[in-house]
């Protein structure tokens, strides 16, 4: 069993105004990028696992990819990590692996496949305080899981 | 009577409105569901149409998963359509899962300068002359625009080479997405597969325009023109 990470970023965007996040605005001058981290564990042959994935995930033109497992951006004041619940409907998820389901004679196979949103703050302020208040109006917690590092 | 397929997607919202352009126009038309669709489908088709709307909620970034099930259902059929002098036309939603298929000039949509998702008119300039899609507009018109993932951008230098080489359909006179030199809509060299970001469909009447008294053209909307010039250009 391999496990296989993939942070897709935009080539293009840059970090921006940390109160298009909040529903009220904050004194603060932060700002704010964001990513998507996908995971996939799978049995096989990994390269070719990897080869499908990227082209699912990744657009060459506008988009980078890290692969290592660090994080992609750095310098941050903190980064809130988040996904869909266990248990409920990750409809993201589900497109993908149907497609991945309706291809045959791929030479590996995909158990498992998580997504997490990754939003990075970057400024200074309150790490504790400003964490809180950006996970109030990011996360939902309907439907999210989150973690703050 | 040249017969348009259309394309729909889960998600596609657009195809009711498109099926009744290409009606209007002069075509048959058939809008067939994705997961039903097959070669056949395909080679019964003089122009193949990718519509508007938000395939598979946009996930992972749009067009990329109608991309990844349209070459499950069809394989290379659409290739083999094109290279058999077919057409194919992409609007919003469906020129960003054109230019993933591979048929236009490589380019990306991505979201637009304002991360916001914007609806307005667009004034738009004509910039090929051999588009068979833009035969009958005049120089400049306005159509309805409506996307978040709208900012076509390229490998450095390839825009400035699709310009020179006939490549760019239409620019935008107000670059309000971001786009590459205001490239609007992407064509391949010889016309017949389109692009465009701005919805023709939404302007077939002049009733359809924001002013009521706008006086463009007695009978129709400029959008009704882009189906007419590819009607007329099979037929």
């Amino acid at each position: 069993m391999a496990t296989l990470t993939f942070e897709v970023f935009s080539r293009f965007q840059s970090a921006t105004d940390a109160n298009k996040l909040l529903y009220t605005p904050i004194e603060d001058a932060l700002t704010y990028n964001h990513t998507r981290l996908y995971t996939v564990e799978c049995e096989g042959d990994v390269e070719a696992a990897k080869d499908y994935m990227r082209r699912v995930l990744v657009d060459s033109i506008s988009q980078k990819v890290q692969e290592d497992g660090t994080p992609a951006l750095e310098g941050e004041l903190f980064c809130i990590s988040y996904g869909i619940k266990k248990g409920a409907l990750d409809l993201e998820k589900e497109a993908i692996l149907a497609n991945y389901r309706g291809r045959t004679g791929l030479p590996f196979s995909i158990s498992a496949l998580t997504i997490t949103q990754k939003v990075y703050i970057f400024g200074e302020g309150n790490r504790e305080a400003l964490s809180a208040r950006f996970c109030k109006d990011v996360c939902n917690p309907a439907i999210h899981t989150w973690s703050v590092k | 009577m040249p017969h348009a397929l259309l394309l729909k997607y889960p998600g596609t919202n657009c195809d009711v409105e498109t099926a009744r352009a290409l009606n209007a126009a002069g075509f048959s038309t058939q809008v067939q569901p994705i997961a039903t669709a097959t070669p056949a489908h395909v080679a019964k088709a003089q122009l193949v149409v990718f519509s508007g709307g938000f395939s598979y909620g946009d996930y992972v970034m749009s067009g990329r998963l109608a991309q990844l099930e349209t070459e499950r259902f069809l394989g290379d059929a659409l290739h083999k359509h094109f290279a058999d002098g077919g057409f194919l036309f992409g609007i919003c939603n469906g020129f960003q899962i054109l230019t993933k298929l591979g048929i236009l000039p490589k380019a990306s949509l991505i979201w637009n300068k304002s991360e916001r998702f914007e609806c307005m008119w667009d004034k738009l300039v004509k910039v090929s002359p051999t588009s068979p899609y833009t035969t009958y507009l005049p120089q400049e018109f306005e159509l309805p625009s409506a996307h978040a993932e709208g900012r076509l951008v390229c490998e450095p230098g390839d825009a400035q080479k699709y310009l020179e080489s006939g490549c760019v359909a239409l620019q935008y006179a107000d670059n309000h997405n971001g786009s590459e030199l205001r490239i609007a809509g992407l064509q391949d060299p010889s016309g017949r597969a389109m692009g465009l970001m701005p919805h023709p469909e939404r302007f077939l009447k002049p009733r359809h325009h924001y002013d009521p008294d706008w006086s463009g053209d007695p009978d129709w909307g400029w959008g009704y023109y882009f189906f007419k010039g590819a009607f007329d250009a099979l037929k």
